[in-house]
């Protein structure tokens, strides 16, 4: 059903392209199967300058996408601290923005925001668990007496939070999976409000711990995977991988890793610094040798921002293109990631997703008439992946509809 | 009384909010991530929330099937904040015996609402002082104004008569004095009385009963005859008794009536002379279905049964159908000795 509609909607959108193409034959270069995107580079406006911005949306023109994996970089070096600082001091600064606009009635918005700001300081907790956290925060606070308006407070804080990173595709699954969970719950029946409240706030934590948990889960499930002699090819600084490798070093399994370079952020250099404390010999590649040393590679370990219910993954960009190179080399590629990233999203190209855009330096001065593609991520479909490792299990990716169904239901 | 634009939306209660572990009936008007949220229809259409937890006993295999938007159907209060207005409903919790009693009260409420707010539109008055002065004390002296409503179809004085207002003026002397006025003025009076009589006029019911009736002593049909008028004869003006052949030895006796109770028992009263009679002359009296209210579906088939049987009855004749008598012709005669050789 959710197929067919897309698929409709693509349809229609392809038919509309075929119109814009005959109109602007001398933009033929620019064409794109988005006609969505299309439209807004013809209006010859920026394409940021669309989005609507919240009261509390993150008013910098680079996406807190970035500013997040710059923070939870867990490698303390004088570039991450830098950037530490500049991320709190532009956190701050929003929050004084932010309160300069809000009137008393707003106040437990602002609080959610606060306590998820709070949460998302720890280096080592997901952007969605801080998410979780703030939301069990909220049903503590809550002074509500009926579950109607509970659920309200609940929904309003939930938003506010999806609003904030509208590009975050598990801080929006986390969110919606969050509500799900605590109100799916016979203790709703209690008679008395507050047996039903704290019900919930028990789910909240439960729900909390779980995600924490995810990591190790994953990491005790992928070992199986993991075999002596074997070299393993990662992308990106995925904090599920790094656990995986860490646990599979714990057991004194003998491999080796070979870590792309990651620009622009410059991943691949502070994974190979975490691995090589732990005695995992690593090999540091450019991103674009990849094919180069596909031949040596056992297999492939990306970690994902989202997993899509076609059971495809959004990750940082370059995974498609890895996937792409594994797959015609007959290399299986392992995803490892936590059930809260499940997103209730079918995207049948890159052009689908929402473009989550970050600053990109090369070194030299870029003349202003060049374009440069600023994406983060690409979407890498399922026919490219081989196994999903969650804490729900080691799936294929054609059970994730399954799986969200259940998480849904 | 008059303004401008008179306010035609009230609740059909006093109490703005009703109260925990009471049946209301609600219609559905969306449905969201965690529950449904619908309006109460007897609290003017004020919002109430049903979680999904609250829908069923069983486990929910699809959601769409329990609720749809628009449906209109009793539930349980959970809880209620009437500070800030949100209500708790659950239709999980809600008996049969609420369910009977809810829609009763609905019923009622919503004549009476109907009632009240075209009074209020037609003399362009506020629906809420309607309900003030007149409703609301119906409601508290009568227990639901719709019983009042019944009386003031008759009797209009004995219900509105005894309601009153208190109204402040400032007196002769200049000191403020309150003043106790009848709360029903004879335009709103007349008005109202029209409304009711004309809404709550109270329709006659038919009630039945089916017997066998049985006579093979000579003068058998006489006696039959005899024995129906004197069921007849047992009805009154008020439940006049007719009794119809539907097929031999099958007739039905009716009345109509406005009590129902009465209506039984005249029918009764017939079917008892009726045995007398045909008892005398040494027949027979079988009750098949002793008297009853019927509904309009009882009628109808009622009246299908009677013209199969009617159809079944004719007599038809015998030779209707025979068919035409063949004439048995010839081809002629044909002189086969005249031309019939070839000639060279």
């Amino acid at each position: 059903m959710i197929f067919l509609e897309k698929a409709t909607v693509y349809y229609l959108q392809f038919f509309h392209f075929e119109e814009f193409s005959q109109e602007k034959k001398k933009s033929m270069w620019r064409r794109s199967p988005s006609f969505i995107l299309d439209e807004r580079r013809s209006s010859n406006s920026p394409p940021m300058a669309d989005t609507t911005r919240g009261p509390f949306q993150n008013p910098d023109s680079i996406s807190a996408y970035y500013q997040t994996r710059a923070a939870h970089h867990g490698v303390i070096t004088s570039d991450w601290l830098a950037q530490a600082q500049a991320a709190v001091g532009g956190v701050s600064g929003d929050a004084q923005h932010d309160l300069s606009v809000t009137d008393l009635g707003n106040e437990k918005s602002f609080n959610v925001i606060e306590e998820f700001n709070n949460w998302r300081k720890q280096p080592d907790l997901a952007e969605a668990v801080a998410a979780i956290r703030a939301l069990a925060a909220v049903i503590r606070a809550s002074e509500a007496s009926t579950m109607m308006e509970l659920e309200i407070e609940l929904k309003k804080a939930s938003d506010t939070l999806k609003s904030w990173d509208k590009t975050s595709i598990s801080l929006t699954a986390g969110c919606d999976l969050f509500i799900r969970y605590v109100t799916r719950t016979s203790a709703l029946e209690y008679e008395d409000f507050n047996s039903a409240k704290s019900r919930l706030l028990e789910r909240a934590e439960k729900f909390g711990e779980i995600s924490c948990k995810a990591r190790r889960i994953i990491a005790m499930l992928s070992q199986d995977f993991i075999f002596d002699g074997c070299t393993i090819l990662v992308h990106g600084l995925s904090r599920v991988v790094l656990e995986i490798l860490k646990t599979a070093a714990q057991n004194n399994k003998l491999f080796r890793v070979l870590c792309t370079e990651g620009r622009p952020d410059g991943t691949g250099v502070l994974l190979s610094s975490e691995l090589s404390k732990l005695d995992i010999p690593v090999k540091l590649l450019l991103d674009s040798a990849v094919a180069y040393s596909m031949d040596e590679v056992d297999m492939v370990f990306v970690g994902a921002d989202g997993v899509v219910e076609s059971g495809g993954i959004i990750n940082m960009m370059g995974t498609y293109q890895i996937a792409l190179v594994a797959h015609s080399m007959n290399k299986p590629v392992y995803v490892a990631a936590e059930s809260y990233k499940f997103a209730r999203l079918y995207p049948l190209d890159q052009k689908d997703m929402a473009p989550a855009l970050r600053p990109i330096e090369f070194g030299v001065k870029i003349p202003t008439k060049v374009e440069v593609e600023r994406s983060a991520r690409d979407y890498t479909p399922p026919q490219y992946l081989t196994l999903l490792f969650t804490d729900l299990g080691v799936l294929s990716p054609s059970v994730v509809s399954d799986e969200l169904i259940q998480l849904y239901l | 009384m008059a303004s401008q634009t008179p306010n035609l939306e009230c609740r059909m209660y006093e109490a703005k909010y009703p109260e925990v572990d009471m049946a209301v009936m609600i219609q559905v008007k969306n449905i969201a991530d965690m529950g449904a949220y619908v309006s109460l229809l007897e609290y003017n259409n004020i919002e109430g929330m049903i979680l999904f937890s609250e829908l069923s006993r069983r486990r929910i295999r699809s959601v769409s099937s329990l609720i749809k938007v628009g449906r209109i159907e009793p539930v349980m209060v959970l809880r209620v904040d009437k500070e800030k207005g949100y209500i708790d409903l659950s239709k999980r919790r809600v008996s049969e015996e609420d369910i009977q009693t809810c829609e009763e009260r609905y019923n009622k409420s919503k004549l009476v609402h109907s009632i009240m707010r075209h009074v209020a539109e037609t003399l362009s008055i506020d629906l809420e002082d309607l309900y003030v002065n007149i409703g609301w004390p119906l409601y508290r002296r009568h227990g639901h104004a719709f019983e009042a409503f019944k009386i003031l179809v008759t009797d209009p004085d004995s219900v509105l008569g005894p309601l009153t207002r208190e109204i402040k003026e400032v007196g002769p002397d200049g000191q403020e004095v309150t003043k106790v006025v009848p709360a029903v003025t004879e335009e709103v009076k007349d008005a109202l009385v029209k409304n009711i009589r004309r809404r709550m006029t109270p329709q006659p019911m038919k009630i039945r009963a089916d017997i066998e009736l049985k006579c093979f002593q000579f003068d058998g049909v006489v006696h039959i005859k005899e024995a129906m008028k004197n069921a007849e004869a047992a009805g009154n003006e008020d439940c006049p008794v007719k009794i119809k052949l539907v097929a031999p030895p099958l007739y039905v006796l009716t009345t109509q009536t406005l009590d129902k109770e009465q209506g039984i028992e005249i029918l009764n009263k017939a079917i008892a002379a009726c045995t007398e009679t045909i008892e005398t002359h040494k027949g027979k009296l079988v009750v098949k279905e002793g008297a009853r209210a019927v509904s309009e579906r009882d009628e109808k088939m009622l009246t299908e049964h009677m013209a199969k049987l009617r159809l079944d009855n004719e007599e038809m004749s015998g030779d209707e159908d025979s068919g035409d008598e063949e004439e048995d012709t010839g081809m002629g005669e044909v002189d086969l000795d005249a031309g019939a050789g070839i000639i060279e």
